[in-house]
């Protein structure tokens, strides 16, 4: 049997590649989904760690854990229960605990200086602590550590400049603590021996800044502990903190759940004062990147779908393919005894076989597709990155397993379905044309229908699914899989289409075909069937490199536009200005200001204005405008309409217009021509849409609209626009019943010089316009110690957007699966025409022998090509465009939701249709060269004695 | 008698693994025309590479082939195409009709191969008719009788009016009786159309039909009987 096996294989050796790519990439898809996805949601979760230290200054993976000693207690039970419990806590809750840092202290009592100092006789609130690795951690700017011991009674404490400060200590003064006894019962001496300092500016031991030591006074942890703990007479109450560090980039994604569920549980259990532990600090991080987690998981996987899809019907039709050409062994081996379980021992044998070796070449083959992956950056574009931390684990084998299943399954069960034919049934079977189960029951066609309906609904509900989208629902898997529906049901109803396109043309010319196209026209029509499989093919692939790469290339075009439009230009900032707010603070509070008086007037704000022209000075900066933006209210003076809040955004036209990064396409005209209107009057305002279509202005209206601080201003409407740089012409909000509230957002446009001229010169923004990094900026503002209250930066916005998981995941798996549907087009395309010619090797004999020319055989075949390699490649780019201009905009509803601002635009690149036929060109030229060489080898004579067997 | 195809001196060898297989030594064979001539012999013996020659379907080593006063061994490949797409018809041992069309139009696409001008349909009816298969010229290769089909062949071959017709094994996948329906029909051709029919057979049971008989044995001519 075995060698039987090995026999058939070495006979079908083309037929065992193809079927082995088909196995290889296979397997390599199911195990670089698992390593994929634990590797980039590794790398997500970090992210979100680091994002939130850097956004949030504080450093959040740590639990806290408090417990409390009653005073004269000794070996307090909660104490003792919770040391415990901190020493497993980290394997409890599953952390890679890194650092355990551990705080003491006495509450705060009243102590004074044994010094008695003229300036310093009251007592002070303070208390005694111990921080564990305190020495480690911490400089001394004055002074020095403290001793281990006690020395005469007395502890000695360092502190912080703070606490030394505010209240107003020495270094070496000793102070008394009136209401503290030590062991002994006498008084709580401490000596303050020195002022310390974090040693490093980013520790994260310093969970608390040591300013925030207001009041400790820190001894020895050990002292401490000797003295007011482990001891036999406790005289102090303690408080007592762990802050358990743990390495936040080992976490498991996998784990996370669990991690959130443990916490949960046991903050739930110990939640009173003197036994509570906290996890508030990194729990909203754990469920945010769960949130997140599942909307790139259900995305990653049903953007895939399509192509396990087209590889097992890939292995599934060249398995039927060889079992066609083997009926007669099969037959021959039923003849001479051989049962139907023997027979599908075989297939099975060799199916074990061929996936065993997928499995060793896919899985590494998977491992390096996961870097390609994780370097993705755009369709068909990769960069080099700092590759993913890639651990195959458990999953992987399962994936492995189940793919190695299901490929076993798929090749052996066209075995299964015709290991009941006997040799008698074959040769009747061979020259009959069959209709595939698909065709017989219209499946196609009703899948189309389902696909066609999805599309409809998906439409109908656009605005259910950004509510899902915005209050972090799970993605409607439908909403992805619609679109392979489409594509896939597409094809094999245009299939259908294919052989009545193929008559008319015969029809049409049937009687001055030459015979050669004649018998070309005959043979697609007649025998048809056996290419529909390559055409699906090549359908699919060009529709789907079609659809991915305009939904690649449209989600990143999209999220950058609405960057761009969100900031209005390549950086926007706004510096910190001074201003004499403190000092008319202190006027009011000094009572020297009476309000209700005239004549003492409050000082007026005035703001000092930097010199925005440094900004250009920058290299790379290319220019500049002043944008300043507040919050007024419009009244409209005719009818007694509500009254408007809405957004003033005044500008200098010129600078504006030089500046501004925005789409012509949003506005009727271009931008300058509304700058220019604004321009013609120092009172003119051009308004938002919504103001002429909601409100009734129009152009020639003049109102009133007044600033927070009550100045008035009347202006006259020039102009409306519907889209400005950075203005939102609706919010969207979703409300506690979770129904997407839309709410209108108002702009009134105002000359920069008249505003000012109104209010004074108050802080405004800066838009900068780049002609190459935006690099330079950061190294002035560092150089010049320039502060910001806000900086926009639009390159590194978007370069974040290509970096964030579902962006570069849905970069990576539509790139790769594109890659594998043309690898699979291509040994299909091949294998099938080889096949084809191989089997009609004959045919083309006797069309020779009855005189036709090679060029003759040549035409006819490629008659055929174009007749379904052409059509197949029209069909498919047809349902590529189709596809990606009615699903990429619901689709992309996934990836920005809340930001698109700016109309949609379906963006094809040129360029990648470039590729897509280049490539899919070249693999039929390819093809076609081998078909050549393949005929121009065929002796006439000896195609006669191939056709006799 | 006019001879319609003579043979000098061909010789004809194939590259095996062991060095040349010699299959043809030293042919000198006469064709009378419009007679049935039939090269016999053991499977081996060189009848098929023979009729391949005499037919321009294969090029001898050396020797010359001359069909109606032209060598055509020495003619390049497209006047040969020429000369069996217009003077020749074949029927082979594996029947070879094309698959993908009916009998009908399997006739009729020799016609047009053939380039044949005027009626096509008429002519291809009037072939089928002459093999005793104008009722079932609709149907499809697969549907019909090993005998029919062969029959259909050689309608094909006729069609366009060859002066030759090369028959390679006509009846050997066919049984006794379909055999000599088929060797019925060759006399047929021979002596109502005038045709010329070389044909090759093992079947000692069907010599008496031919005029002439050449016996091949391991690539040589043993012997030559004549009618």
């Amino acid at each position: 049997m075995f060698r039987f096996m090995m026999q058939k294989i070495i006979h079908k050796k083309w037929m065992v590649v193809c079927l082995l790519i088909g196995n290889v990439l296979l397997m390599a898809i199911a195990c670089s989904n698992p390593m994929y996805k634990s590797a980039s949601l590794q790398r997500m979760l970090t992210k979100q760690f680091s994002d939130y230290i850097v956004s949030e200054g504080k450093y959040p993976a740590y639990v806290l854990a408090e417990s409390y000693i009653s005073r004269g207690e000794t070996g307090a039970d909660s104490y003792v229960e919770m040391t415990g419990l901190v020493e497993n806590l980290s394997d409890t809750i599953g952390f890679d605990q890194t650092d355990c840092v551990r705080y003491m202290s006495t509450p705060k009592g009243s102590a004074i200086s044994v010094l008695q100092r003229e300036d310093n006789k009251r007592s002070h609130s303070i208390k005694v602590a111990a921080l564990s690795g305190l020495d480690e951690h911490a400089s001394i700017i004055a002074g020095r550590m403290y001793n281990g011991e006690t020395v005469d009674g007395i502890y000695e404490a360092v502190v912080s400049q703070n606490m030394l400060i505010s209240n107003n200590y020495i270094l070496d003064e000793v102070v008394e603590f009136k209401d503290k006894n030590d062991a002994s019962g006498n008084p709580l001496k401490v000596k303050i021996v020195g002022v310390f300092k974090n040693s490093e500016q980013k520790d994260e031991y310093w969970i608390k800044d040591p300013s925030m030591y207001e009041s400790e006074c820190f001894i020895s942890f050990d002292l401490f502990e000797k003295s007011f703990v482990n001891t036999d007479n406790p005289s102090l109450e303690i408080d007592a903190l762990w802050y358990l560090f743990f390495d936040y980039s080992r976490i498991i994604p996998s784990h996370v759940e669990d991690i959130i569920k443990k916490t949960e549980e046991i903050s739930g259990r110990y939640n009173m004062r003197g036994a509570r532990v906290v996890g508030e600090q990194y729990l909203p991080i754990l469920k945010d990147f769960r949130l997140s987690e599942q909307k790139s998981l259900t995305t990653l996987l049903v953007l895939q779908v399509p192509v396990f899809v087209l590889l097992c019907a890939f292995i599934f039709m060249i398995s039927r393919q060889m079992l066609e050409l083997e009926q007669n062994e099969i037959a021959l081996l039923k003849s001479r005894g051989a049962g139907k379980k023997q027979i599908i021992a075989i297939y099975l044998l060799q199916s074990v076989i061929l996936t065993g070796i997928s499995v060793v070449i896919g899985v590494p083959l998977g491992i390096f597709m996961c870097t390609v992956l994780g370097s993705a950056n755009g369709f068909l574009e990769f960069v080099h990155r700092s590759s993913l931390r890639i651990l195959p684990d458990v999953s992987v084998f399962l994936y492995c397993l189940l793919a190695a299943c299901i490929s076993t399954a798929v090749m052996v069960l066209p075995v299964m379905l015709d290991s009941n034919v006997s040799i008698v049934n074959i040769k009747h079977r061979k020259n009959k044309r069959r209709k595939s189960l698909w065709q017989k029951v219209y499946l196609d066609v009703i899948l189309f229908a389902v696909s066609l309906y999805g599309l409809y609904s998906l439409n109908e509900r656009k605005d259910v699914i950004m509510a899902d989208m915005l209050s972090g629902k799970q993605i409607d898997p439908m909403l992805c899989l619609c679109a392979s529906l489409f594509i896939i049901s597409g094809g094999l109803v245009a299939l259908r289409i294919q052989p009545l396109i193929v008559r008319i043309v015969y029809a049409a010319g049937v009687k001055f075909w030459r015979p050669a196209m004649f018998a070309s026209f005959l043979h697609i029509i007649r025998n048809g069937v056996k290419q529909k499989f390559m055409m699906v093919f090549l359908i699919l692939t060009v529709a789907l490199g079609i659809y991915n790469a305009t939904f690649a290339r449209t989600i990143l075009s999209n999220a950058g536009d609405s960057i761009d439009y969100a900031n209005g230009a390549d950086v926007v900032l706004q510096e910190v200005w001074e201003d004499n707010s403190a000092y008319i603070e202190w006027m009011k509070r000094s009572g020297n200001v009476d309000e209700k008086s005239e004549n003492s007037a409050v000082p007026e704000l005035v703001y000092i204005e930097p010199d925005s022209t440094r900004f250009l000075n920058i290299e790379g900066v290319e220019s500049i405008a002043r944008v300043y933006k507040e919050q007024i209210n419009v009244k409209k003076a005719s009818r007694d309409a509500e009254d408007i809040q809405t957004e003033l955004m005044a500008i200098n036209t010129k600078e504006f217009g030089e500046t501004v990064k925005f789409k012509e396409s949003l506005l009727p005209e271009h931008i300058n021509t509304y700058l220019n209107v604004l321009s013609t009057r120092s009172d003119a305002v051009i308004l938002s849409m919504n103001f002429h279509t909601k409100q009734g202005y129009n152009v020639g209206d003049s109102f009133k609209y007044t600033t927070e601080d009550g100045m008035e201003a009347s202006v006259i409407v020039y102009g409306f626009v519907e889209y400005w740089p950075s203005y939102l012409p609706e919010v969207y909000m979703v409300n506690e019943d979770g129904v997407l509230d839309k709410k209108d957002n108002y702009l009134v446009l105002a000359n920069l010089a008249s505003v000012q001229e109104l209010m004074g010169v108050r802080p405004y923004q800066l838009w900068l316009k780049m002609s190459g990094s935006s690099k330079a900026v950061y190294a002035f503002a560092e150089e010049s110690g320039t502060k910001f209250t806000m900086f926009k930066d639009s390159e590194a916005e978007k370069v974040s957007v290509r970096n964030d998981t579902l962006f570069q995941g849905t970069n990576g798996i539509l790139t790769m699966s594109f890659i594998v549907v043309l690898i699979l087009c291509s040994v299909g395309f091949l294998i099938y025409w080889i096949l084809s010619i191989r089997q009609r090797e004959l045919l083309f004999g006797v069309f020779r022998a009855m005189g036709m020319k090679k060029s003759g055989i040549i035409q006819m075949l490629i008659n055929e090509q174009i007749f379904s390699s052409g059509i197949s490649v029209a069909i498919g780019a047809a349902l590529g465009m189709a596809a990606s201009a009615w699903f990429v905009p619901i689709v992309q509803i996934c990836y920005s939701a809340a930001e698109q601002v700016v109309p949609l635009v379906v963006v094809r690149k040129q360029i990648d249709m470039i590729r897509l036929f280049g490539v899919v060109g070249a693999v039929i030229c390819i093809c076609m060269v081998i078909l050549g060489l393949l005929i121009s080898k065929i002796k006439i004579s000896q195609s006669f004695k191939l056709g006799e067997d | 008698m006019g001879m319609i195809i003579q043979t000098k001196n061909v010789v004809q060898s194939f590259p095996v693994p062991a060095g040349e297989f010699i299959a043809l030594k030293d042919i000198n064979i006469d064709v009378p025309e419009k007679k049935l001539t039939i090269l016999r012999g053991r499977s081996g013996s060189g009848k098929t590479t023979l009729m391949n020659i005499l037919g321009g379907l294969d090029y001898p080593k050396s020797g010359e082939v001359i069909f109606e006063n032209e060598n055509i061994a020495a003619l390049p490949e497209n006047r040969r195409e020429r000369i069996r797409k217009e003077k020749i018809g074949f029927v082979f041992q594996s029947v070879a009709l094309i698959p993908m069309m009916n009998a009908y139009e399997n006739v009729e696409f020799a016609l047009r191969l053939a380039g044949c001008k005027g009626n096509k349909k008429e002519r291809a009816m009037k072939c089928l008719e002459m093999v005793g298969l104008a009722k079932r010229m609709k149907h499809m290769p697969h549907e019909l009788s090993g005998g029919e089909q062969q029959r259909v062949a050689i309608a094909r071959a006729i069609a366009h009016r060859p002066e030759v017709i090369f028959a390679d094994e006509p009846t050997a996948e066919l049984d006794t009786n379909t055999g000599i329906q088929v060797v019925r029909i060759f006399r047929n051709l021979v002596e109502n159309e005038g045709v010329t029919i070389v044909m090759t057979t093992h079947d000692t049971g069907l010599m008496e039909a031919a005029e002439c008989i050449y016996e091949l044995e391991d690539g040589r001519i043993a012997q030559k009987l004549e009618k």
